[in-house]
C-alpha cells in the first residue's frame, strides 16, 4: 500500500470522526484569536486512533489569503525552476515550479492595477506563463521562455475574481501536472465585505518512481493520459489540512478562493455542515448565487465561496467527487 | 528543418524555437510517421526531457547525446512497445523481451494474449519501469 493511501485512510478516518464529533469548546475573544496560529491541533478529532502529525509529515502550506494590493503598480517576478517537494507525507516529487513551490505563490491585485510582470526561466527546458486574469495576445505574452532567458510585460486586470495561472508550454498537461500553476486574485475596485479568507488550489499528481533519484517520484505520463491520479491535493500536499486543520471562529464569514488547476479533475467543492451563503460564479462579484450546497469548480476556473460555520466543531471541506477526496482532496475547519 | 535518410528522420527544432514557434506538434507529426524500427532524431537547444514520456507512450526508446555548444541530439527508435501491446507481440518482436519477462516472473499466460498493462497488473510489476526496460532492450 502506498504512502498516499495510508494518508488517505488517515484523512477518511478524520473525516468520519469529524462527521460524528460534537465539539463543546467555547469560542474565544477576537483579541486572543489574533495571537494564535492558523492551524488547530487535530488531536481532538482523531482520539489518538489516526497516525496524525508524524515526523514524515511535511509542513503545511499556509492557506491564508495575502493582503490586497497596496499600490496601483504591482511588480510580480516569478522564477521557473525544478524542485523536489513533498506532495504527501513521505512522498517526494520531482516538480517543475514557479518560485520553487507547488502551487506557485498566490498573487493578489486589484481591478485596474498595472501588473509589471517578469518571468525568469532558471529551469532546464522552456516554460511560459498564461494568466487567466489577463486579456492579452498569447502570441506576444504567453510565448516560450528559453532556459536562462526571461520575458517582461505589463498588463491591467480588468475583471475581478480568482483566476488560474499556469505554464502554457506544450505539452501543457505535463507542465501543469508537474506543478506549474497558482492562483491570482483580482479584487473588485469596490472591495468585498471583510471576511476570514483562504485560498485553495486543487490539483492532481500522477506518479512513478523517479529514474534518477532513489525514493523520489516523477510524472507518469501514461497515468495522466489514463486519468488515473495517485494523489489529489488542496495546495499541493494531499490531506494536509486534515492533518493540520484550519482554525476559524464559529459565526464569522469565511471566504474561500478556490481554483482548480487540474490538469483533469473537476472539483465538486463542498463544506460538510455548511451551506454557501454566496458563491461568486467564476468568481465575478456580479454573478452571485445564494444558498448553495456544492458547486463545480471547472478545471482552469475559479470560484469564490462565502459561508459561516454555525457552531463550534469540526467541518470537513472536500471535493464531493469522493474518489478524489479519498486520494487527498480533503481538509478540515475547526470552529471555536 | 527535416532531413530524411533511409531509416532516420532528423528534425532540428532550433530554428523553430529561435523564431518563437512551438515545435511540439511538428515533433508529434514526425513521430507518427516513423515506421516500426525507424529512428527519429531530434536536435534541440536543451535536453528535450518532456519528449521521453510523450514519445515513450507511443513506443519509442531514446538515446541522448550532448552536442557541442550545449545542444542535444536524441535518437528516438520506434520499438512498437506500448502498454496496449500484447506480451506475445513484444516477445516476438524483441529477442531480449523473454529474458525481461522472466526476470519479473511474468509468464506467457493465456498464450501471451494479455496486454502489457494487464499482465503487469496481474504480476504486480510496475508498468512504467517494465515498458522502459523493454523499449531500451528492443532498441539496442
Amino acid at each position: 500500500m502506498s504512502a498516499y493511501h495510508l494518508r488517505s485512510l488517515t484523512g477518511l478516518v478524520l473525516l468520519a470522526v469529524a462527521l460524528a464529533a460534537a465539539c463543546t469548546s467555547q469560542p474565544r475573544s477576537a483579541a486572543a484569536r489574533r495571537e494564535e496560529p492558523w492551524t488547530a491541533s487535530p488531536a481532538d478529532v482523531s482520539h489518538g486512533e489516526a497516525p496524525v502529525g508524524t515526523s514524515t509529515a511535511p509542513a503545511p502550506v499556509d492557506p491564508r489569503a495575502p493582503a490586497p494590493s497596496a499600490s496601483r503598480l504591482v511588480t510580480i517576478r516569478l522564477e521557473t525552476r525544478e524542485a523536489k517537494l513533498a506532495i504527501a507525507p513521505g512522498v517526494l516529487y520531482e516538480a517543475w515550479t514557479f518560485d520553487g513551490r507547488v502551487p506557485g505563490p498566490v498573487v493578489r491585485v486589484t481591478e485596474g492595477d498595472t501588473v509589471d510582470f517578469t518571468l525568469v526561466n532558471r529551469a532546464m527546458m522552456p516554460h511560459s506563463m498564461d494568466f487567466h486574469a489577463a486579456q492579452i495576445a498569447p502570441s506576444r505574452a504567453y510565448v516560450n521562455v528559453m532556459p536562462g532567458d526571461s520575458i517582461h510585460y505589463r498588463w491591467v486586470p480588468q475583471v475581478p475574481g480568482v483566476f488560474l495561472y499556469h505554464c502554457g508550454t506544450a505539452p501543457v498537461a505535463m507542465h501543469i501536472a508537474n506543478g506549474m500553476y497558482g492562483a491570482l486574485i483580482v479584487d473588485p475596485a469596490r472591495p468585498l465585505p471583510p471576511a476570514r479568507e483562504f485560498v485553495f488550489v486543487q490539483s492532481e499528481f500522477y506518479t512513478k518512481p523517479a529514474s534518477d533519484t532513489a525514493g523520489a517520484q516523477q510524472l507518469d505520463w501514461e497515468k495522466l493520459l489514463g486519468l488515473a491520479p495517485d494523489a489529489i491535493a488542496f495546495n499541493g500536499i494531499a490531506n494536509q489540512y486534515a492533518e493540520h486543520p484550519i482554525r476559524v471562529m464559529a459565526g464569522e464569514t469565511i471566504r474561500l478562493y478556490v481554483v482548480d488547476a487540474g490538469p483533469n479533475r473537476v472539483s465538486a467543492f463542498h463544506v460538510v455542515g455548511a451551506i454557501f451563503s454566496k458563491v461568486y460564479v467564476d468568481a465575478v462579484p456580479a454573478h452571485a448565487w445564494e444558498g448553495v450546497q456544492t458547486v463545480d469548480v471547472p478545471v482552469g476556473g475559479g470560484m469564490i465561496f462565502e459561508t459561516h460555520l454555525v457552531e463550534p466543531g469540526t467541518y470537513p471541506f472536500v471535493t464531493h467527487a469522493f474518489a478524489d477526496a479519498t486520494k487527498g482532496a480533503v481538509g478540515m475547519f475547526v470552529a471555536r | 528543418m527535416v532531413q530524411q535518410t533511409e531509416a532516420v528522420t532528423t528534425l532540428d527544432v532550433r530554428p523553430m524555437l529561435a523564431a518563437g514557434e512551438e515545435p511540439f506538434d511538428a515533433i508529434l507529426d514526425a513521430a507518427r510517421a516513423v515506421p516500426a524500427g525507424g529512428v527519429l532524431e531530434i536536435v534541440a537547444p536543451f535536453e528535450p526531457a518532456p519528449l521521453y514520456a510523450v514519445l515513450g507512450g507511443m513506443g519509442f526508446a531514446h538515446r541522448t547525446e550532448p552536442l557541442e555548444g550545449g545542444a542535444f541530439a536524441v535518437r528516438f527508435t520506434q520499438t512498437g512497445i506500448t502498454a496496449a501491446a500484447t506480451v506475445a507481440e513484444v516477445a516476438e518482436r524483441s529477442p531480449a523481451a523473454a529474458g525481461i519477462f522472466g526476470s519479473h516472473l511474468m509468464d506467457l499466460c493465456c498464450g501471451g494474449s494479455l496486454t502489457l498493462e494487464r499482465s503487469a497488473q496481474a504480476h504486480g510489476v510496475e508498468l512504467a519501469g517494465l515498458l522502459a526496460e523493454l523499449r531500451e532492450a528492443a532498441a539496442r
